[in-house]
């Protein structure tokens, strides 16, 4: 009789922990959610939207930044910026006309870092392909100067933070 | 299985369940408070630093957009956030917008770009109103920082 005790309080332990996890992580989610769309609904439901777009994609945009900028090597920033490209152009997709010019200074801004971290792997079809989006978008952003040297520089403002941690190693 | 031993396991998941979605319940409202006071900061900064740079490197028409985008997104954000800061985030973005004007030629649409900028500072001292150099020396100031988040402006522009 004690060992079929034990059982079911170990049984009855595992799914008590188990319906806590999954209803901590559903509730939580629905809570979340719930909280976001009701937000600034004393703005009306148009403007209240408006404002919640905007805050979402300006907030997706700087995280994504810090996601790069923060990465502690060189090779993990590489593949950051890789895969950073792809979630900034989807971001772009869905963001509004209007929200979108910043979008395309942040995908400027990565191209012309990749554009520098192939050409010092001696990736230069790679490097040349990377230079000419970065041209492409700063164009279209109206952007007076798009030779080498001011990608360089624009590329530098974003990876100084990387040089300045990897020198003092 | 007893009968029993079915009514513990359905009382364990029920109780479980309760447990785990209250807990849930408070952290998933603190974490929509918590982004609701992040993302207007995020916001501010993103649009400060795109009509920066856009200042600094594309053609007039360029800048001017990017002024105009960061100052209906600051009017936005006072909507929901009203402070010191974003009013001064807010008045820094005029005098974005009245810099691309001076650049242009635009001398009336200068004077009232920093007409409204005005509004959103408080004068060094009663009666003294701050002047058009000294608003731009300020953003010059912040754009050579890093961009345009003003942490004091009162204290800062004070003369």
């Amino acid at each position: 009789m004690r060992f079929p005790l034990v059982t079911s309080f170990c049984i009855a332990s595992t799914i008590f922990v188990g319906s806590a996890f999954v209803g901590y992580k559903a509730v939580r989610f629905v809570s979340y959610h719930h909280s976001e769309s009701r937000a600034f609904d004393s703005l009306g439901k148009q403007d209240a939207q408006e404002l919640r777009t905007m805050l979402q994609t300006f907030t997706f945009l700087s995280h994504s930044r810090i996601v790069t900028k923060f990465e502690p090597s060189a090779a993990n920033y590489h593949s950051a910026l890789e895969r950073n490209i792809p979630y900034l152009q989807k971001l772009r997709d869905h963001a509004p006309d209007q929200l979108r010019p910043p979008i395309d200074l942040r995908l400027a801004t990565d191209y012309a870092e990749m554009a520098q971290f192939e050409k010092k792997a001696g990736h230069l079809a790679e490097a040349d392909k990377a230079t000419q989006s970065a041209q492409r978008i700063l164009s279209s952003l109206g952007w007076r100067d798009l030779s080498a040297d001011a990608l360089n520089s624009l590329a530098d403002q974003e990876i100084q933070p990387l040089r300045i941690s990897e020198g003092k190693k | 299985m007893t009968r029993i031993m079915k009514v513990s396991f359905v009382l364990s998941a029920v109780l479980g369940i309760a447990a785990g979605g209250a807990f849930g319940y408070s952290e998933g409202a603190e974490l929509g408070e918590s982004m609701r006071s992040i993302e207007p900061l995020a916001a501010g900064s993103v649009v400060s630093e795109f009509a920066a740079y856009q200042f600094h490197h594309a053609d007039l028409e360029h800048a001017r957009q990017a002024a105009l985008l960061e100052i209906s997104v600051r009017e936005q954000l006072r909507t929901v956030a009203h402070n010191s800061d974003v009013d001064g985030a807010l008045g820094l973005a005029y005098v974005r917008l009245a810099m691309v004007e001076g650049q242009a030629g635009n001398k009336a649409a200068e004077s009232h770009a920093f007409e409204e900028a005005r509004k959103w500072f408080s004068p060094p001292r009663p009666g003294q109103e701050l002047s058009d150099e000294r608003l731009k020396e300020f953003l010059n100031k912040m754009d050579e920082y890093g961009h345009s988040i003003p942490s004091e402006p009162k204290v800062k522009l004070t003369q």
